[in-house]
């Protein structure tokens, strides 16, 4: 697995930091781990916020000078003008240490057997839990799909129901120590629940 | 490099702030934002229609109204986050246009327009934590 964080230690991830993300805990008692077994998945999801928007372009936006205007405040405007250009000439860029100064890789002595959210039988059988089929109807939200598990907004409060009820709840026979999902680019994430005397023993 | 490792991000946004609302007159955090955004994403986070009137405050020529002002402080205070998390200036400049997913997929500069500050540092206290 590859990990992807901004921390010098970053397998110990405290509950103070935790809260907006797709599988955390929603009662902020249980740390959890995010991971992947491709790097390239890891930087799509810390890159994301660097994906230009596709009203981006509106940098590119440029008048010209005021013609009455004084000439301090035309060789004003016409400094700005060139600056926002190279502003917007700027291809989009991931920041360069993204991945330098961030990854970690780790192994796992023995495997772990997680519950899989990409199986189609396993997220219909969650979506008749009880708790998680009222919260689906409460947000008219038909079943779960990988549109609900790569979502965000509302898809976030399913997605961390779902862990919550994970972490604290056998599921067809099997307390499952994490699981796993679709990426939002690319590959598949991996999510470990951190267990009161410390994580999963491997 | 990615020094945040060693310092919660709430601790950065907060120097970011002392530094913009203690440190900074209103014409310094204008001026600098002018020059590290780049007027189109200060006119459009102020909801500005003109360039013109953006470079008209960079010279004191008038002044922005309280609303406004507001918005470029609480702009400088994510984008000198964004520095002490160890990015360069244009992967700030870059964030605000970025499609955000803590933000739904909008852009920070959007948000911001609209004045939803919680929501704006919630996306900037992402980048802290995992």
């Amino acid at each position: 697995m590859w990990r992807l964080g901004y921390y010098v230690e970053p397998l110990a991830v405290s509950l103070e930091y935790q809260g907006s993300g797709r599988f955390d805990d929603p009662y902020k008692e249980r740390t959890v781990l995010y991971g992947a077994d491709l790097a390239i998945t890891c930087i799509y999801e810390i890159a994301l916020p660097w994906k230009p928007h596709e009203s981006s372009n509106y940098a590119h936006r440029a008048e010209a000078p005021d013609p009455n205007a004084d000439p301090e405040l035309q060789k004003v405007e016409l400094r700005q003008a060139e600056r926002d250009r190279e502003i917007a000439m700027e291809p989009f860029k991931m920041p360069a240490s993204l991945y330098d100064y961030s990854k970690v890789w780790i192994r796992l002595k023995e495997p772990l057997a997680v519950c899989d959210l990409d199986n189609i039988a396993v997220s219909t059988r969650l979506s008749r839990i009880d708790e998680l089929a009222a919260l689906m109807r409460e947000l008219d939200i038909p079943q779960i799909d990988r549109a609900v598990l790569t979502g965000q907004d509302q898809f976030l409060r399913i997605t961390q129901a779902i862990s919550g009820y994970l972490m604290r709840n056998a599921f067809l026979g099997h307390e499952a120590p994490g699981l796993r999902a679709l990426g939002r680019h690319s590959g598949y994430c991996y999510t470990l629940f951190k267990i009161v005397t410390g994580w999963p023993r491997t | 490099m990615f020094p945040v490792a060693q310092r919660p991000i709430t601790d950065i946004i907060k120097r970011a702030h002392a530094r913009v609302y203690n440190s900074m007159s209103d014409l310094e955090v204008i001026c600098e934002m002018v020059h590290n955004l780049g007027r189109p994403t200060v006119a459009r986070f102020t909801g500005t229609p003109d360039l013109k009137t953006v470079s008209r405050w960079t010279l004191s020529r008038n002044a922005p109204k309280d609303d406004r002002l507001e918005k470029i402080r609480n702009a400088a205070v994510a984008y000198y986050s964004l520095l002490e998390l160890g990015m360069t200036s244009t992967n700030a400049e870059q964030w605000f246009r970025g499609a955000n997913p803590t933000l739904g997929f909008t852009m920070p500069v959007d948000t911001l327009r609209a004045g939803n500050y919680p929501a704006f540092f919630s996306a900037v206290e992402s980048l802290g934590h995992q």
